[in-house]
């Protein structure tokens, strides 16, 4: 946790350096990083976290002044003598006086902050919570899409490219010959890059370790800019000839993790996938390539893919995903036109399958973590979480808007007392106004910090799918800016209400200090800010708690099969270097083994686990082509996927009509195929799917089989048109067994692994996960949401509690002496008790009433991820309501019980 | 003492302080702010910002100069800056001692001593 609080000290550091003026930041801004980074490291050492909060305590303010001085003395043409007084004073622009102010608010308001401690302590932990709440979804949002991918350089000029149809709706990768002819014919891009996704096992000696590849281009890493930590690229040579050169570079973390942090590895011969390869480079730390949410941990070159995805014809498929370099000068557009114009000529001279013909258009955009498509999926969901930490800002403002209030009123008499020794009143609004962005602007550095802490804590959610998917979401300097303005904003807006009520024009009443009017106005104000604040936290906790009645509903909606007591392990045969042969003997070996394991009922081969978001598709010929359905010269677009005779005992989709695979449906028998009912009645509207026939790779299959309608995709599809064919029958090397079993996982999985190395002792070691979480994906986003707006939901309450308890304490000690004499004339305990509880619940009950009609409106704004879950549910709406007036209750108890034992003598006494 | 030497005294304790630490030994920032804080007991402490204006202050002035010196780092980016005193500094710290050993040596700022030591 305190590393993650040295990084974003840096970060800070790096930013507030910018105050600096241009000339002095250049000659000594490097120095002054790499001072305080000692400095930082020197601290945590000596008293983690504490001792990193002190260093702040004591850097900031110095910092802040040395650079408004710097700035000041920027402006002022000749050097100042030293010693000599009247150089002081001569040299004043404009600017140098509002500067001269700003340093003499600056101080002002310092001195100020620091004589209220508890205050000011208070008021900057209040705006660190609600601006944390907004930079954390932000460094999210940051992380993942909005900043140039890390470690690359001139990252603002690279831009995803993809084929698409005209409308956009459906794009196609690239083949290489297409990606030959872009990359040689463009002008308005510097570069073009490809790439593909490859499984690799990796070993140095021993046992290899699977991990997530990319096979590149040898342009990849100069196109994105970025430098090797050691070693080094590919060379162009490397680029050129088929299988000439087996070279890998591997990510910073493997070369940690897998190769002891060793520089001499370089030149060392690997085995990648079986193969020797020489490991040429590693790529600088957080580095991890374009699709960021997957962690790249190698990278083998193009040419090396008939090595490493063997047995494919890759000539003409299209398999590769490309980016480039915009050149200078360049638009989006100019490139845009030029690549559609090129995969034009493509199109018209090359014998590309008439299917592609359609995707002539290009869409181009930003190169971000995530392909375009996903990239607008996540900014949406986080947008909404954005927005439902916005409204713990908005809670956290209204609550130091409501404190800075209740000090203007404090300090009436000073400001009169100053007005009427001449101050001007828009000085004193200036000053004041100083003041709550002072606190606004340190609010926001612990908001920074906040966040820093609350995205290492989202990282740890573990993310199903899969295994090498994980997010880096910490913040950056671009963060700090967002949390900066976003405070200063919050500042301006809720501090000038406060600081023009405390300069107010009618001098002579308040150097009285006669207020009884005002007063009157004044709590009018602060109860509209209270249930205010009541209302917004309302609004979060009904939206958390729909989130959590989502989750609910989501994993009660029955799926169609069984995911309990299964184990799952994916095989990538492939990334092995196992030839067909090899793999079907390791496959059948595997299968009689596990079989024999205690326990295990039913095995199965497929090739994807259902719901687990992968999918394949494809199209059938149906048989006389029925011209009413609409599908194009009878073809109709299918899921499927590939089973074998176990599979459905695995899964247990019930059958209701046929039989499931034989062992003797395999590759030289007749084809065959079971459908789901959605494709049954498309095949035989009116009777029996069995026996019918249909078109498939240009083959006759006959349905065996009929299984009942199950979910494939997600929780919300529409039941696709499903099919499902022997796994003999459709020969994929990289499989996934699926297991029935009556133990637990734990003890499965190290069972399992035995019969995998007594198989082949060189394998890397397969990831066994349930059934249950690689299918707990369909409800991931309900998860995030119920963790993030019960978070920002139990904040604002919190935040919201504490407001109301302060407005009740105030009232209470106001009231003291009209206490007091309803003791005297006979009030009992219970009666002041009664008296001062009302008034706290008739705030919360406002805040009810307003929460509820908030919370209606902008709930809609979420039905899209609630399931069967009404946006409106009662029982949400009743039960956050109960939590929340419980929780008034016991904010103003306290102060309640705190009145009921007044004693009427002292409170007579008293003012 | 020389005219010139006048202009630049007295030296402001910060001044004096970096300066005496340079006297001994070239250093980098984080040097010096670790040196002068032992010195003084804590008395006079240095944050990066006010220390880089101390800094270049003295350089504009001529009493520091930046010294041909890298240190050993970790990185190619982790080059620290080290400073030395210039033969104009090392002028200007001994007429400041010197001031002020005339001073601390006067008889009323013994009198002073003697009759309010604790």
């Amino acid at each position: 946790m305190s590393r993650r609080l040295v990084s974003i000290s840096e970060c800070v550091f790096a930013t507030l350096v910018r105050l600096f003026p241009p000339e002095f930041r250049v000659r000594f801004g490097d120095d002054m990083r790499e001072l305080f980074r000692d400095q930082l490291r020197a601290a945590h050492d000596r008293a983690g976290a504490r001792g990193i909060v002190r260093l702040w305590v004591r850097t900031l303010p110095s910092l802040a002044q040395a650079a408004l001085l710097e700035r000041r003395d920027a402006l002022r043409p000749m050097a100042r003598r030293r010693n000599s007084i009247t150089a002081e004073t001569t040299f004043t622009s404009r600017r140098d006086s509002v500067l001269e102010t700003l340093l003499s608010d600056l101080r002002f308001a310092g001195r100020m902050l620091r004589k209220s401690p508890v205050f000011t302590v208070v008021a900057i932990i209040v705006i660190s919570l609600g601006s944390g709440a907004v930079t954390t979804i932000f460094s999210a949002m940051n992380a993942v899409v909005l900043r140039p991918l890390p470690g690359t350089s001139g990252g603002n000029r690279l831009v995803l490219f993809e084929r698409r149809t005209p409308d956009f709706a459906e794009g196609v990768s690239g083949s290489y010959g297409y990606y030959r002819h872009v990359r040689d014919g463009t002008r308005t891009l510097s570069g073009v890059a490809a790439w593909s996704k490859v499984s690799l096992s990796i070993s140095t000696g021993g046992e290899g370790a699977a991990v997530y590849g990319n096979i590149v281009s040898g342009n990849y890493f100069s196109v994105l800019g970025v430098r090797p930590a050691i070693g080094r690229f590919f060379a162009p040579d490397e680029d050129r000839i088929p299988l000439a050169k087996p070279v890998v570079v591997v990510s910073h973390s493997f070369w940690e993790s897998h190769l002891g942090a060793d520089s001499t590895v370089i030149g060392r011969s690997v085995s990648v996938n079986g193969h020797p390869f020489t490991l040429i480079g590693v790529a600088p730390a957080g580095f991890r390539g374009v699709f960021t949410p997957l962690k790249t941990e190698a990278w083998v070159p193009l040419m090396m893919q008939a090595q490493l995805r063997p047995g494919r014809d890759l000539a003409d498929a299209p398999w590769l995903w490309m980016f480039g370099r915009l050149e200078r000068g360049a638009t989006r557009e100019a490139a845009r036109r030029e690549l559609a114009a090129l995969t034009s000529t493509w199109v018209d001279n090359t014998s590309e399958p008439a299917g592609y013909r359609k995707y002539a258009g290009i869409r181009i955009t930003d190169l971000t973590g995530l392909p375009d498509d996903a990239r607008n999926a996540f900014l949406g969901f986080t947008a909404l979480l954005l927005g439902a930490a916005g409204l713990v800002l908005l809670i956290a403002s209204v609550n130091v808007a409501s404190m800075l209030s209740a000090r203007a009123v404090a300090r009436r008499r000073e400001m009169a007392l100053r007005t009427a020794l001449g101050a001007a009143r828009g000085r004193l609004v200036r000053q004041l106004l100083t003041e709550s962005l002072l606190l606004f602007l340190i609010g926001a550095i612990g908001g920074t910090f906040v966040a820093g802490l609350a995205t290492a804590g989202l990282e740890r959610i573990p993310i199903p799918g899969d295994a090498s998917m994980s997010l880096e979401l910490s913040p950056d300097p671009r963060v700090f800016a967002f949390a900066l303005l976003t405070s200063v904003a919050a500042g301006l807006v809720f501090g000038l209400a406060p600081a023009l009520q405390g300069v107010g024009k009618d001098i002579t009443s308040r150097l009285r200090n006669d207020s009884a009017a005002s007063s009157a106005r004044r709590t009018l104000g602060s109860s509209i800010l209270i249930v205010g604040q009541l209302a917004l936290s309302l609004v979060l906790l009904v939206a958390a708690g729909l989130f959590i009645r989502a989750l609910d509903d989501g994993a009660r909606i029955d799926p169609g099969f069984q995911t309990t007591g299964v184990a799952t392990a994916k095989l990538n045969a492939e990334s092995w270097g196992y030839d067909s042969t090899k793999a079907r003997a390791f496959y059948s070996a595997l299968g009689e083994r596990v079989a024999a394991l205690p326990g295990v009922t039913a095995i199965a081969f497929t090739d994807i686990i259902p719901m687990s978001n992968s999918a394949n598709g494809a199209a059938i010929q149906l048989d006389g082509a029925d011209s009413s359905s609409g599908d194009r010269g009878g073809r109709l677009a299918v899921q499927l996927s590939a089973a074998d005779p176990g599979y459905f005992d695995v899964v247990r989709i019930p059958f209701l009509l046929g039989r499931p695979f034989a062992s003797s449906d395999d590759e030289r028998s007749a084809k065959v195929a079971i459908v789901n009912e959605t494709l049954a009645k498309r095949l035989a509207p009116d009777g029996n799917a069995l026996g019918r026939t249909f078109g498939f790779h240009r083959q006759r299959v006959t349905v065996v089989g009929v299984v009942r309608d199950s979910k494939y995709g997600s929780l919300t599809e529409r039941t696709p048109a499903f099919l499902y064919v022997p796994v003999a029958q459709l020969w994929r090397p990289d499989l996934v067994i699926m297991v029935r079993t009556t133990v637990a996982p734990a003890s499965f999985a190290p069972a399992f692994r035995d019969a995998v190395r007594d198989i082949d002792p060189a394998l890397p070691r397969p990831l066994v996960r349930t059934f249950e979480q690689e299918t707990s994906i369909v409800l991931f986003p309900q998860r995030i949401a119920a963790i993030v707006t019960g978070v920002l939901g139990g904040v604002g309450l919190l935040l919201a509690a504490v407001g109301l308890y302060g407005i009740i304490a105030y009232s209470v000690s106001r009231r003291t002496r009209e206490i007091g004499v309803r003791v005297a004339l006979g009030a009992q305990r219970w009666d002041v008790l009664g008296m001062v509880v009302r008034e706290g619940m008739r705030l919360a009950g406002t805040g009810v009433v307003v929460g509820v009609l908030m919370a209606v409106a902008a709930t809609r704004l979420i039905a899209g991820l609630l399931f069967n879950v009404s946006p409106i549910d009662g029982m949400t709406f009743a039960g956050m309501s109960v939590l929340f007036i419980a929780v008034a209750l016991l904010a103003s108890y306290l102060p309640a019980r705190r009145a009921a034992a007044t004693d009427p003598l002292t409170a007579l006494r008293s003012d | 003492m020389p005219a010139d030497l006048r202009t630049y005294l007295p030296l402001k304790p910060v001044e004096l302080q970096l300066l005496l630490a340079l006297a001994d030994e070239e250093m980098h920032g984080y040097g010096l702010v670790q040196a002068i804080a032992d010195r003084t007991d804590g008395l006079v402490t240095l944050e990066p910002g006010n220390l880089y204006r101390v800094i270049k202050r003295l350089l504009g002035e001529g009493l520091v100069a930046e010294s041909d010196r890298r240190g050993v780092a970790e990185s190619e980016d982790e080059r620290r800056r080290y400073y030395r005193l210039t033969a104009l500094g090392g002028r200007v710290l001994s007429a400041e001692i010197r001031r002020l050993q005339s001073l601390v040596t006067s008889p009323s700022a013994r009198a002073l001593v003697r009759r309010w030591a604790t």
